[in-house]
Protein backbone atom coordinates (compact mmCIF):
# COMPACT_ATOMS: atom_id res chain seq x y z
CA UNK A 1 0.00 0.00 0.00
CA UNK A 2 2.82 2.39 1.22
CA UNK A 3 4.51 1.74 -2.92
CA UNK A 4 1.57 2.52 -4.33
CA UNK A 5 1.19 5.54 -2.30
CA UNK A 6 4.87 6.64 -2.98
CA UNK A 7 4.13 5.81 -6.82
CA UNK A 8 1.56 8.72 -6.61
CA UNK A 9 3.74 10.99 -4.35
CA UNK A 10 6.23 10.57 -7.26
CA UNK A 11 4.31 11.91 -9.75
CA UNK A 12 2.65 14.66 -7.60
CA UNK A 13 6.26 15.78 -7.14
CA UNK A 14 7.26 16.61 -10.98
CA UNK A 15 3.80 18.03 -10.66
CA UNK A 16 4.53 20.50 -8.27
CA UNK A 17 7.66 21.47 -9.56
CA UNK A 18 6.78 22.03 -12.76
CA UNK A 19 4.00 24.28 -11.32
CA UNK A 20 6.49 26.15 -9.12
CA UNK A 21 8.96 26.52 -12.23
CA UNK A 22 6.66 27.67 -15.04
CA UNK A 23 4.03 29.99 -12.26
CA UNK A 24 5.45 31.17 -9.88
CA UNK A 25 2.71 33.23 -8.64
CA UNK A 26 0.05 30.62 -9.04
CA UNK A 27 -2.33 30.82 -5.66
CA UNK A 28 -2.34 28.11 -3.53
CA UNK A 29 -5.72 26.67 -4.32
CA UNK A 30 -4.35 26.60 -8.11
CA UNK A 31 -1.14 24.31 -6.59
CA UNK A 32 -3.74 22.18 -4.44
CA UNK A 33 -5.86 21.87 -7.54
CA UNK A 34 -3.37 20.36 -9.53
CA UNK A 35 -2.01 18.05 -6.94
CA UNK A 36 -5.53 16.52 -6.63
CA UNK A 37 -6.16 15.92 -10.22
CA UNK A 38 -2.92 14.47 -10.60
CA UNK A 39 -4.51 11.40 -8.44
CA UNK A 40 -7.26 11.34 -10.33
CA UNK A 41 -4.90 10.39 -13.30
CA UNK A 42 -3.24 7.96 -11.46
CA UNK A 43 -6.16 5.99 -10.63
CA UNK A 44 -6.01 4.75 -14.83
CA UNK A 45 -4.00 1.42 -13.13
CA UNK A 46 -5.29 -1.64 -13.49
CA UNK A 47 -6.02 -3.79 -10.33
CA UNK A 48 -6.31 -7.43 -9.98
CA UNK A 49 -9.80 -9.12 -8.62
CA UNK A 50 -10.05 -12.80 -7.84
CA UNK A 51 -13.50 -14.17 -6.87
CA UNK A 52 -14.45 -17.13 -4.75
CA UNK A 53 -17.81 -18.76 -4.49
CA UNK A 54 -19.59 -19.60 -1.18
CA UNK A 55 -21.74 -22.46 -0.79
CA UNK A 56 -24.27 -23.59 -3.69
CA UNK A 57 -23.58 -20.48 -5.68
CA UNK A 58 -22.67 -21.12 -9.59
CA UNK A 59 -18.72 -20.93 -10.21
CA UNK A 60 -16.88 -18.83 -13.02
CA UNK A 61 -15.13 -20.42 -15.69
CA UNK A 62 -12.28 -18.09 -15.14
CA UNK A 63 -11.96 -16.60 -11.52
CA UNK A 64 -9.04 -14.10 -11.74
CA UNK A 65 -9.74 -10.47 -13.44
CA UNK A 66 -7.91 -7.01 -14.52
CA UNK A 67 -10.49 -4.13 -13.23
CA UNK A 68 -9.68 -0.59 -13.59
CA UNK A 69 -9.15 1.03 -9.94
CA UNK A 70 -10.61 4.26 -10.52
CA UNK A 71 -14.30 2.30 -10.74
CA UNK A 72 -16.76 2.38 -7.76
CA UNK A 73 -17.29 -1.26 -6.34
CA UNK A 74 -20.92 -1.47 -7.70
CA UNK A 75 -19.15 -2.00 -10.89
CA UNK A 76 -17.77 -5.62 -9.65
CA UNK A 77 -21.45 -6.00 -8.77
CA UNK A 78 -22.97 -5.56 -12.10
CA UNK A 79 -19.94 -7.27 -14.27
CA UNK A 80 -19.93 -10.68 -11.83
CA UNK A 81 -24.09 -10.87 -11.86
CA UNK A 82 -23.41 -10.27 -16.09
CA UNK A 83 -20.65 -13.24 -15.86
CA UNK A 84 -22.67 -15.47 -13.52
CA UNK A 85 -25.88 -15.01 -16.48
CA UNK A 86 -27.70 -13.14 -13.60
CA UNK A 87 -30.59 -10.13 -13.59
CA UNK A 88 -29.11 -6.67 -13.15
CA UNK A 89 -31.92 -6.94 -9.75
CA UNK A 90 -31.36 -10.37 -8.75
CA UNK A 91 -29.52 -11.09 -5.08
CA UNK A 92 -25.59 -11.28 -5.18
CA UNK A 93 -23.77 -10.45 -2.35
CA UNK A 94 -19.68 -9.67 -2.01
CA UNK A 95 -17.44 -9.99 0.51
CA UNK A 96 -14.06 -8.43 0.70
CA UNK A 97 -11.67 -11.66 2.28
CA UNK A 98 -14.98 -13.13 3.64
CA UNK A 99 -15.30 -10.14 6.48
CA UNK A 100 -17.10 -7.39 5.28
CA UNK A 101 -19.23 -5.94 2.08
CA UNK A 102 -17.82 -3.15 1.04
CA UNK A 103 -20.71 -0.07 -0.12
CA UNK A 104 -21.56 0.29 -3.55
CA UNK A 105 -19.73 3.61 -4.21
CA UNK A 106 -16.47 2.95 -2.79
CA UNK A 107 -13.30 2.71 -4.85
CA UNK A 108 -11.89 -0.06 -6.21
CA UNK A 109 -8.39 1.36 -5.78
CA UNK A 110 -8.74 2.12 -2.13
CA UNK A 111 -10.20 -1.43 -1.70
CA UNK A 112 -7.41 -2.64 -3.04
CA UNK A 113 -4.68 -1.12 -1.82
CA UNK A 114 -5.96 -2.01 1.67
CA UNK A 115 -7.24 -5.31 1.32
CA UNK A 116 -5.94 -7.34 -0.98
CA UNK A 117 -3.85 -10.52 -0.28
CA UNK A 118 -0.33 -11.12 -2.49
CA UNK A 119 -1.60 -8.80 -5.52
CA UNK A 120 -4.87 -9.62 -5.32
CA UNK A 121 -8.30 -8.37 -3.60
CA UNK A 122 -10.31 -11.57 -2.94
CA UNK A 123 -14.25 -11.39 -3.24
CA UNK A 124 -16.44 -14.16 -1.84
CA UNK A 125 -19.97 -14.24 -3.44
CA UNK A 126 -23.52 -16.02 -2.58
CA UNK A 127 -26.88 -15.75 -3.39
CA UNK A 128 -27.78 -15.66 0.09
CA UNK A 129 -26.34 -13.68 3.14
CA UNK A 130 -23.57 -15.98 4.21
CA UNK A 131 -23.05 -14.15 7.52
CA UNK A 132 -24.76 -11.56 9.93
CA UNK B 1 -17.65 15.86 38.35
CA UNK B 2 -19.24 18.09 35.63
CA UNK B 3 -15.30 18.61 33.93
CA UNK B 4 -15.01 14.46 33.81
CA UNK B 5 -18.93 14.00 32.54
CA UNK B 6 -18.20 17.05 29.61
CA UNK B 7 -15.24 14.35 28.94
CA UNK B 8 -14.18 15.19 24.80
CA UNK B 9 -15.79 11.96 23.55
CA UNK B 10 -19.00 13.01 24.86
CA UNK B 11 -18.43 16.47 23.33
CA UNK B 12 -18.05 15.27 20.24
CA UNK B 13 -20.69 13.05 19.85
CA UNK B 14 -23.14 16.04 21.46
CA UNK B 15 -21.38 17.76 18.14
CA UNK B 16 -24.77 18.63 16.07
CA UNK B 17 -25.43 20.69 12.75
CA UNK B 18 -28.72 22.80 12.76
CA UNK B 19 -30.21 21.63 9.06
CA UNK B 20 -32.76 23.06 7.18
CA UNK B 21 -34.74 21.21 4.15
CA UNK B 22 -36.97 21.84 1.75
CA UNK B 23 -38.54 20.69 -1.59
CA UNK B 24 -39.38 23.04 -4.58
CA UNK B 25 -42.86 24.19 -5.28
CA UNK B 26 -43.73 22.97 -1.33
CA UNK B 27 -44.06 25.67 1.39
CA UNK B 28 -43.48 22.95 4.39
CA UNK B 29 -40.36 22.82 5.73
CA UNK B 30 -38.18 20.64 7.97
CA UNK B 31 -35.83 21.34 10.48
CA UNK B 32 -33.64 19.97 12.89
CA UNK B 33 -30.80 19.63 14.89
CA UNK B 34 -28.79 16.67 13.39
CA UNK B 35 -25.85 15.26 15.56
CA UNK B 36 -22.49 14.99 13.50
CA UNK B 37 -22.23 11.43 14.51
CA UNK B 38 -25.60 10.36 12.53
CA UNK B 39 -26.68 9.50 9.04
CA UNK B 40 -29.32 11.21 6.62
CA UNK B 41 -30.40 7.74 6.40
CA UNK B 42 -31.96 7.81 9.86
CA UNK B 43 -34.46 11.26 8.64
CA UNK B 44 -34.72 9.86 5.04
CA UNK B 45 -37.94 8.33 6.12
CA UNK B 46 -39.54 11.03 7.76
CA UNK B 47 -38.81 13.47 5.00
CA UNK B 48 -40.92 11.18 2.97
CA UNK B 49 -43.64 10.93 4.97
CA UNK B 50 -43.77 15.15 4.90
CA UNK B 51 -43.00 15.73 1.97
CA UNK B 52 -44.07 12.91 -0.77
CA UNK B 53 -45.41 9.97 1.55
CA UNK B 54 -46.67 8.16 -1.68
CA UNK B 55 -43.41 7.42 -3.49
CA UNK B 56 -41.20 4.96 -2.63
CA UNK B 57 -37.86 5.90 -0.52
CA UNK B 58 -35.81 4.43 -3.17
CA UNK B 59 -36.67 7.35 -5.31
CA UNK B 60 -35.66 9.99 -2.88
CA UNK B 61 -32.71 11.85 -2.44
CA UNK B 62 -31.39 15.13 -0.64
CA UNK B 63 -29.04 17.73 -2.10
CA UNK B 64 -26.82 20.75 -1.30
CA UNK B 65 -25.71 22.85 -3.61
CA UNK B 66 -24.89 20.97 -6.55
CA UNK B 67 -23.52 18.37 -4.54
CA UNK B 68 -26.04 15.46 -3.67
CA UNK B 69 -25.84 13.29 -0.14
CA UNK B 70 -24.80 10.14 0.24
CA UNK B 71 -27.22 8.97 3.29
CA UNK B 72 -24.58 6.41 4.68
CA UNK B 73 -21.94 8.90 5.09
CA UNK B 74 -21.71 10.49 9.08
CA UNK B 75 -23.57 14.31 8.81
CA UNK B 76 -20.47 15.25 10.35
CA UNK B 77 -18.71 14.31 6.89
CA UNK B 78 -20.94 15.33 4.96
CA UNK B 79 -20.98 18.64 6.43
CA UNK B 80 -17.05 19.65 7.01
CA UNK B 81 -16.47 18.31 3.07
CA UNK B 82 -19.04 20.43 1.15
CA UNK B 83 -19.03 23.67 3.62
CA UNK B 84 -15.22 23.79 3.09
CA UNK B 85 -15.63 25.79 6.15
CA UNK B 86 -12.65 27.20 8.10
CA UNK B 87 -12.98 26.38 12.03
CA UNK B 88 -10.72 28.75 12.79
CA UNK B 89 -11.82 31.90 10.15
CA UNK B 90 -13.22 34.90 12.30
CA UNK B 91 -16.33 34.87 10.12
CA UNK B 92 -17.62 31.25 10.98
CA UNK B 93 -20.64 31.92 12.53
CA UNK B 94 -23.39 28.91 13.50
CA UNK B 95 -25.45 28.57 10.49
CA UNK B 96 -28.22 27.03 9.19
CA UNK B 97 -27.15 23.88 6.37
CA UNK B 98 -29.89 24.42 3.54
CA UNK B 99 -30.45 21.10 1.90
CA UNK B 100 -33.33 19.87 -0.54
CA UNK B 101 -35.19 17.14 -0.93
CA UNK B 102 -35.70 15.57 -4.35
CA UNK B 103 -37.83 13.20 -6.07
CA UNK B 104 -37.34 10.61 -8.96
CA UNK B 105 -34.08 11.47 -11.41
CA UNK B 106 -32.39 9.69 -8.86
CA UNK B 107 -28.61 10.57 -9.67
CA UNK B 108 -27.71 6.62 -9.45
CA UNK B 109 -23.92 7.79 -10.71
CA UNK B 110 -23.38 9.30 -7.03
CA UNK B 111 -25.59 8.57 -4.77
CA UNK B 112 -26.87 4.52 -3.65
CA UNK B 113 -30.61 4.13 -3.07
CA UNK B 114 -31.58 3.45 0.35
CA UNK B 115 -34.43 0.58 -0.01
CA UNK B 116 -34.92 0.71 3.78
CA UNK B 117 -33.77 0.85 7.11
CA UNK B 118 -32.79 -2.42 6.43
CA UNK B 119 -30.32 -1.39 3.75
CA UNK B 120 -28.63 1.55 5.75
CA UNK B 121 -28.01 -1.14 8.93
CA UNK B 122 -26.48 -3.51 6.93
CA UNK B 123 -24.33 -0.10 5.34
CA UNK B 124 -23.60 0.65 8.58
CA UNK B 125 -22.11 -2.66 9.81
CA UNK B 126 -20.40 -3.45 6.95
CA UNK B 127 -18.51 -0.31 7.43
CA UNK B 128 -17.75 -1.41 10.99
CA UNK B 129 -16.24 -4.53 10.13
CA UNK B 130 -14.54 -3.23 6.75
CA UNK B 131 -12.80 -0.64 10.02
CA UNK B 132 -12.44 -3.57 12.34
CA UNK B 133 -10.78 -5.44 9.77
CA UNK B 134 -8.21 -2.96 8.73
CA UNK B 135 -7.25 -2.79 12.88
CA UNK B 136 -7.37 -6.62 13.33
CA UNK B 137 -6.64 -8.27 10.32
CA UNK B 138 -10.85 -9.82 10.19
CA UNK B 139 -13.79 -8.46 11.56
CA UNK B 140 -13.37 -10.98 14.57
CA UNK B 141 -14.55 -8.17 16.85
CA UNK B 142 -17.75 -7.32 15.10
CA UNK B 143 -18.87 -10.67 15.03
CA UNK B 144 -18.17 -11.14 18.39
CA UNK B 145 -20.23 -8.73 19.17
CA UNK B 146 -23.56 -10.59 20.88
CA UNK B 147 -27.27 -9.81 19.89
CA UNK B 148 -27.62 -7.47 22.56
CA UNK B 149 -24.31 -5.58 22.25
CA UNK B 150 -25.18 -5.13 18.37
CA UNK B 151 -28.49 -3.90 19.06
CA UNK B 152 -27.80 -1.78 21.49
CA UNK B 153 -24.81 -0.31 19.57
CA UNK B 154 -27.45 0.23 16.60
CA UNK B 155 -30.04 1.85 18.85
CA UNK B 156 -27.57 4.35 20.64
CA UNK B 157 -26.62 5.78 16.78
CA UNK B 158 -30.54 5.89 16.06
CA UNK B 159 -31.29 7.37 19.93
CA UNK B 160 -28.34 9.48 20.27
CA UNK B 161 -27.43 7.51 23.37
CA UNK B 162 -23.73 8.40 24.63
CA UNK B 163 -24.09 6.15 27.29
CA UNK B 164 -25.34 2.89 25.53
CA UNK B 165 -22.68 3.92 22.58
CA UNK B 166 -19.18 4.30 24.68
CA UNK B 167 -18.66 1.33 25.87
CA UNK B 168 -19.29 -1.06 22.84
CA UNK B 169 -17.04 1.74 20.67
CA UNK B 170 -14.14 1.16 23.26
CA UNK B 171 -14.25 -2.07 23.36
CA UNK B 172 -14.26 -2.00 19.27
CA UNK B 173 -12.12 0.77 18.87
CA UNK B 174 -9.34 0.58 21.51
CA UNK B 175 -8.00 -3.25 21.26
CA UNK B 176 -4.75 -4.72 21.26
CA UNK B 177 -4.43 -3.31 17.68
CA UNK B 178 -2.26 -1.03 17.11
CA UNK B 179 -3.51 -0.17 13.54
CA UNK B 180 -6.04 2.77 12.93
CA UNK B 181 -8.29 3.04 9.83
CA UNK B 182 -8.26 6.59 8.16
CA UNK B 183 -10.50 8.03 5.17
CA UNK B 184 -8.65 11.41 3.94
CA UNK B 185 -11.12 13.67 1.77
CA UNK B 186 -8.74 15.51 -0.58
CA UNK B 187 -11.88 17.95 -1.47
CA UNK B 188 -15.52 18.33 -2.10
CA UNK B 189 -14.78 16.79 -5.73
CA UNK B 190 -11.55 14.86 -5.31
CA UNK B 191 -10.62 11.57 -4.65
CA UNK B 192 -10.58 10.08 -0.66
CA UNK B 193 -7.55 8.62 0.22
CA UNK B 194 -8.32 5.47 2.41
CA UNK B 195 -5.17 4.29 4.18
CA UNK B 196 -4.22 3.10 7.61
CA UNK B 197 -1.43 4.56 10.65
CA UNK B 198 0.01 2.92 13.34
CA UNK B 199 -0.52 4.44 16.80
CA UNK B 200 2.35 6.31 18.46
CA UNK B 201 2.88 9.21 15.76
CA UNK B 202 1.48 12.46 15.40
CA UNK B 203 -1.14 13.58 12.80
CA UNK B 204 1.68 15.63 10.99
CA UNK B 205 3.76 12.59 10.63
CA UNK B 206 0.70 10.79 9.05
CA UNK B 207 -0.19 13.20 6.69
CA UNK B 208 3.48 13.84 6.01
CA UNK B 209 4.28 10.16 5.40
CA UNK B 210 0.92 9.59 3.36
CA UNK B 211 0.95 12.60 1.52
CA UNK B 212 4.06 14.36 1.47
CA UNK B 213 3.24 17.08 -1.46
CA UNK B 214 -0.06 17.96 0.26
CA UNK B 215 2.02 17.85 3.82
CA UNK B 216 6.08 18.96 3.10
CA UNK B 217 6.14 19.07 6.75
CA UNK B 218 5.30 16.65 9.58
CA UNK B 219 5.29 19.94 12.03
CA UNK B 220 3.02 22.51 10.40
CA UNK B 221 0.60 22.63 7.56
CA UNK B 222 1.12 25.20 4.52
CA UNK B 223 -1.28 24.18 1.83
CA UNK B 224 -4.47 21.85 3.71
CA UNK B 225 -5.35 21.66 7.07
CA UNK B 226 -7.29 18.64 8.44
CA UNK B 227 -10.76 18.66 9.67
CA UNK B 228 -12.40 16.14 12.10
CA UNK B 229 -15.40 16.95 13.66
CA UNK B 230 -15.45 20.55 12.87
CA UNK B 231 -12.44 20.91 14.67
CA UNK B 232 -8.84 21.41 13.17
CA UNK B 233 -6.49 19.03 14.41
CA UNK B 234 -3.05 20.34 15.29
CA UNK B 235 0.06 18.07 13.77
CA UNK B 236 0.86 17.64 17.34
CA UNK B 237 -2.40 15.76 18.10
CA UNK B 238 -1.39 12.08 18.30
CA UNK B 239 -2.81 8.98 16.39
CA UNK B 240 -3.88 7.24 19.74
CA UNK B 241 -5.66 10.22 20.81
CA UNK B 242 -7.51 10.40 17.75
CA UNK B 243 -8.33 6.94 17.96
CA UNK B 244 -9.24 7.20 21.50
CA UNK B 245 -11.47 10.59 21.10
CA UNK B 246 -12.35 11.26 17.93
CA UNK B 247 -13.58 8.03 15.47
CA UNK B 248 -16.71 7.93 14.58
CA UNK B 249 -19.71 5.25 14.94
CA UNK B 250 -18.57 3.13 11.90
CA UNK B 251 -15.39 3.27 13.78
CA UNK B 252 -13.15 5.45 10.69
CA UNK B 253 -11.37 8.54 11.64
CA UNK B 254 -12.81 10.70 8.86
CA UNK B 255 -10.25 13.59 7.92
CA UNK B 256 -11.52 16.55 5.78
CA UNK B 257 -8.80 18.73 3.92
CA UNK B 258 -9.41 22.14 3.46
CA UNK B 259 -7.53 24.28 2.22
CA UNK B 260 -5.68 26.82 4.17
CA UNK B 261 -6.97 30.25 3.63
CA UNK B 262 -4.57 33.07 2.97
Amino acid sequence: MASSINAVEDQLSKTLESLQTEEKSSSLQEKIDEIISSYNEKENRKVNLRFKAIGRTPLLRKNVFAINASHRFDKVIRFLKKELGFKPDSSLLLYVNYCFAPAPDEIIGNLYDNFSVDGYLLIYYCVNVAFG
Amino acid sequence: MKQQRDSIPELVWNGNISVEIHQKENSLTYLANLPRHSYFAQILEDLKRLFAPKVALEECWLSSGKASIKWHWPVGVLYDLLSQEDPESATSVPVLWHLVFHVGSFPSSLVVPMGSMETFRTCFFNALKESDYVRNGSSSLVIALSKPETDTYWNSLLNHDFYDYRPIATKLFTSKSRIIPLKIYLGADAPIVQSSASLGYTLGQVLHKQLPRLFPSAVMYSLLKPVLHGIVLPSTVSTDIMNRDFCYPDGFLHIVLIPIST
